[in-house]
């Protein structure tokens, strides 16, 4: 399972620790129904697969979205982390890649080869999933903003001023994490390099002692 | 960075730069980053990356070819599996509806289907994939003189000596693949993935089916299996891959090393001066099973080469190293060091 980044998500969601999913419910399920108002075409790429549940652990926040698909159509419900699934596949990733796989802006493929995404189960739904997310043009701020009516401009604009904001936000935790981590970055450089010498040192050792041993008596 | 010096004595030519789709969005997202050529398929396993949820229908890939066309781009539809013996209507339809669509041409393997589509569809450009494993000049003049074949897409076993010889010895315009996931086997006759799967790549459009690999995650790492045998165990932190049995790593004689080739992806960006200098005519991105970002980053890097190179520029290498699988880049068989 990946690790998720130090960030001001992180934070937010230690803080959302005590919010019940119940609570979360409603948000999720209107953004759901959003998605599948202006995007039919994510669910209608997954209705060949028939009907699969996926569970998608956002490892920066303290729930668990579970995604069911069938019939051309998606229903999310909110679960706290703990309680048992039955999905067919369970994704785990930051908040920030699942938000780029939504809107294409992250290569899947690179964050699972890089481990930033993982996921157990079904692989064909996974990469279904992938696939009909990445088909379609989904921009999130715009389909948020467009549920505001004759606000909706208004609304975008208040979004990308957050999205501003976070910006900062994460650069400033990714210096005060480099400040943090730096001691202890340069004790595992430090560690490595000595692994890195024991190593040729044993290969050069196991090198003279098949040499040894081949010497004729 | 890594830069490439042009040769200045060489002859200007623009070489076209023929990119992946594997949705309708990649297909725009493809041509707004300066794709002269889009290939697609059709959702079905006419094509060879039938992969789940990827794909065209009829309606999108005309409203596709339309995109591509009103900013000057072409579309061709690679119909590139072989069919089944008494099952050839969907490979028959597929031909028929490229061409009612108004695609540039459609890419073609099986030489029945090349027939067909010479008979039946005469104005469809024919082009001949990859899978048909066409490499010699006799044989692609073959294929010219009886189907009308006006383009090849070379096998990845060829160097660029090799290709420059060839390229001689034919009126055929030749395309090459420069970039992405490398297949190492003779591709169209690569049988490997069925023995595990029971499906089989060149039929059903798909090597290593999403269906039948799993990811397993242990106390040290990752293990990728494919219709139920380890292919490849990944320690902690050591970047992944998906598993194909042709880069499968095992464990013979107490030691761990791979079958064939590690699992490297093809980058000839900073080789496209020889290439043009080989006589190609086009440069071919593999990845219609990528996303939308992977898309945009490698056609914007490689026309930006293309058209360095028109301008006698050099090359820069360095914008997309992080797309390559498992983060590791090879110029394959071009420039191969063996015999």
């Amino acid at each position: 399972m990946s690790t998720p980044p130090f960030s001001p998500i992180l934070m937010g969601g230690l803080l959302l620790r005590a919010v019940p999913p119940e609570l979360v419910q409603p948000v999720a399920e209107r953004l759901a129904r959003r998605l599948q108002d202006r995007h039919p075409d994510i669910f209608e790429r997954l209705a060949p697969l028939g009907p699969r549940v996926f569970a998608i652990d956002v490892t920066d926040l303290p729930w668990l979205f579970v995604l069911s698909v069938a019939d051309g159509e998606g229903h999310v419900e909110v679960r706290a982390k703990s309680d048992e699934t039955n999905a067919d596949s369970t994704i785990h990733a930051p908040l920030k890649v699942l938000f780029g796989l939504l809107d294409g802006s992250i290569d899947g493929d690179a964050m699972f080869f890089t481990r930033d995404l993982t996921y157990e189960g079904d692989t064909e739904a996974v990469v279904a999933l992938r696939n009909a997310l990445d088909g379609a043009d989904v921009d999130f701020i715009a389909d948020i903003a467009s549920a505001f009516g004759p606000f909706e401009g208004a609304a975008q604009s208040l979004a990308e001023k957050a999205l501003a904001g976070f910006a900062r936000a994460e650069s400033d935790f990714a210096a005060l994490n480099e400040s943090l981590i730096q001691p202890v970055a340069r004790r595992n450089d430090a560690q490595a390099r000595r692994i890195e010498e024991l190593e040729e040192r044993c290969a050069r050792l196991e090198k003279a002692l098949r040499r040894v041993k081949t010497m004729p008596t | 960075m890594t830069r490439v010096v042009r040769d200045p004595s060489r002859p200007v030519t623009t070489l076209e730069l023929v990119c992946p789709a594997g949705t309708p969005a990649a297909l725009r997202t493809a041509v707004d980053a300066g794709a002269h050529t889009v290939y697609c398929g059709f959702r079905d396993e006419t094509n060879a990356r039938n992969f789940p949820g990827l794909n065209f229908s009829r309606a999108e890939l005309k409203d596709g070819v339309a995109y591509a066309h009103e900013r000057g781009a072409d579309v061709l539809v690679a119909i590139n599996t072989f069919p089944e013996a008494g099952n050839l209507d969907p490979w028959h339809r597929a031909i028929d509806d490229a061409a009612e669509i108004g695609a540039d041409a459609a890419i073609l393997a099986d030489i029945g289907l090349v027939s067909y589509a010479r008979d039946n569809c005469p104005n469809l450009r024919r082009h001949l994939s990859v899978q048909a494993a066409a490499s010699t000049p006799e044989g692609i003049n073959f294929y010219a003189r009886e189907f009308g074949i006006a383009r090849v897409v070379l096998p990845r076993v060829l160097t660029l000596p090799e290709i420059k010889e060839l390229n001689r010895h034919t009126e055929v315009e030749t395309e090459v693949f420069v970039f992405g996931g490398l297949c190492v086997m003779a591709e169209g006759r690569c049988s490997l993935s069925s023995y595990v799967t029971g499906k089989s790549p060149n039929k059903t459009g798909v090597c290593s089916p999403a269906s039948h690999v799993t990811y397993e995650e242990h106390g040290s790492g990752l293990d990728s299996k494919l219709g139920g045998f380890t292919i490849n165990r990944f320690a902690d932190g050591e970047p992944a891959g998906y598993p194909t049995l042709c880069k499968g790593r095992f464990a013979a004689n107490d030691k761990i090393s791979y079958l064939f080739e590690e699992p490297v992806s093809l980058n000839l960006l900073t080789m496209l001066p020889e290439v043009a200098d080989a006589g190609v005519t086009a440069l071919k991105i593999e990845g219609r099973q990528r996303g939308k970002a992977y898309v945009e980053k490698v056609v914007r890097a490689f026309r930006a080469a293309v058209d360095a190179l028109d301008r006698g520029e050099d090359l820069d290498a360095a914008a997309i190293a992080d797309l390559t699988e498992g983060g590791r880049e090879t110029a394959g068989a071009y420039k191969k060091a063996w015999h």
